[in-house]
């Protein structure tokens, strides 16, 4: 297993944690990257990678919050490995099934951490931000797999104009 | 050892998993320092560039605000110190019109000007006193220095001066060291003169010359100029007499309408 690519994806949830995702929140509403990271690193890599680096990823996206960190580490895994197995088991190709385990995947993600570290609000928390959250990073998520897919191509981005 | 290997080999998924869950159990029970120590080691390794960048970024917007808010400061400041300048040049000109005493019979009413007219020179003024404050046709204008015009229409709160900078306009006066007397008036080609002196009377550079009292308009004994330069035509009975008016046309501010008592 090459480590600097989940070097490099650590990184990135650091530096979004810190500045991207209030520059690109909408309404208070942000971008959920290390749950999609987790996901998309379960849906193309295996299912030891995907473990692994949930695992860590829980860690950065959680270490600012030291009491919780274990939670972030544990529900990270659990998403890394359950997303890996549910790819495998049904054999998940296309852009639009990523999609939902995307969606879903992010929002039991929120639901789990803000239930463990969240003590007052869940109530707005669960049924606005972390559902408009989740529909955010989903449309992340239909650019990554458009472009990766080659949905989304500099050629095609040509052609219109 | 080929057997510790080969459990490895058969369970590796296991052992992943067990040491996964083992670090995780670790982490939520608050085993020792563990949390403090995954905490530190994440935000100084990861999070601290970025917070630093961070940081370093709001400084700029922070510097680049102060920079804004202090140019705003420097033209405020600037503009109160040019109104200020301003009051105080006003203080002084009216410190030097305190005490100024009118012509024996004559009030002063005191005028601000609000407006002048004229290219090269200034011919006429609007005065912001009228008919309301008591000026009247005909009445003298001065300042602190000397004979400034004289009114030539009023309105309710302001009024109108012909200046004596007008070529129009005439002031009957005399020198007042030989009392003899001519006529001051602005030609446009030579400047302020004083006709009809005869080339035989008595004048010398540098004296004064005031308004006489005959032409009914301005009452004797208001200081119009100064002589400076006298030419004796040998081919006229009169001298060209040039001289420097009192009153400044191209600075008047505060001026005085003189009512007779």
């Amino acid at each position: 297993m090459r480590l600097i690519p989940y070097i490099l994806y650590l990184i990135l949830i650091s530096f979004h944690v810190v500045i991207l995702a209030d520059l690109t929140s909408i309404a208070g509403v942000k971008i959920d990257l290390a749950a999609f990271i987790i996901l998309t690193v379960a849906m193309y890599k295996g299912e030891l990678a995907a473990l692994w680096f949930g695992f860590l990823a829980g860690l950065t996206a959680g270490a600012t919050l030291p009491d919780a960190i274990g939670w972030y580490a544990l529900f990270g895994a659990v998403l890394g490995l359950t997303a890996s197995r549910v790819k495998d088991r049904m054999n998940i190709e296309a852009v639009a099934a990523k999609l939902v385990i995307v969606f879903v995947g992010v929002i039991l993600f929120n639901f789990a951490v803000s239930s463990v570290i969240q003590a007052e609000g869940l109530g707005a928390l669960w049924w606005r931000d972390i559902p408009a959250g989740a529909l955010y990073t989903t449309v992340l998520a239909a650019i990554f797999f458009a472009i990766k897919h080659g949905y989304l191509t500099g050629q095609r981005f040509k052609s219109i104009f | 050892m080929t057997w510790i290997s080969s459990i490895f080999a058969r369970y590796w998924r296991s052992v992943h998993l067990t040491l996964v869950a083992a670090l995780t159990v670790a982490l939520i029970l608050r085993v020792g320092e563990i949390n403090g120590l995954a905490s530190r080691a994440v935000i100084g390794s990861f999070y601290y560039p970025f917070a630093r960048l961070r940081m370093i970024a709001s400084d700029f917007v922070g510097v680049r605000d102060d920079n804004q808010r202090l140019n705003n400061a420097l033209v405020e400041a600037s503009l109160k110190l040019s109104q200020l300048d301003e009051m105080r040049r006003e203080n002084l000109r009216l410190s030097e019109i305190i005490g100024f005493q009118p012509p024996a019979g004559y009030g002063l009413i005191p005028a601000r000007v609000i407006s002048v007219l004229g290219t090269r020179l200034p011919v006429g003024a609007t005065i912001n006193r009228g008919s309301v404050e008591g000026v009247k046709f005909n009445q003298p204008i001065i300042n602190q220095f000397g004979l400034v015009g004289r009114v030539i229409s009023v309105e309710t709160h302001t009024a109108a001066i012909q200046l004596l900078s007008d070529p129009a306009n005439r002031v009957a006066a005399r020198l007042s060291q030989s009392r003899e007397m001519g006529i001051v008036k602005y030609d446009l080609m030579r400047g302020f003169m004083m006709d009809n002196f005869p080339t035989a009377g008595t004048i010398n550079e540098g004296d004064t010359v005031v308004s006489s009292g005959l032409g009914g308009v301005y009452p004797p004994g208001l200081m119009v100029g100064r002589v400076v330069t006298i030419e004796r035509p040998a081919d006229i009975p009169f001298c060209h007499v040039m001289i420097e008016p009192m009153a400044n046309f191209n600075s008047l501010e505060e001026v005085f309408v003189l009512k007779e008592q």
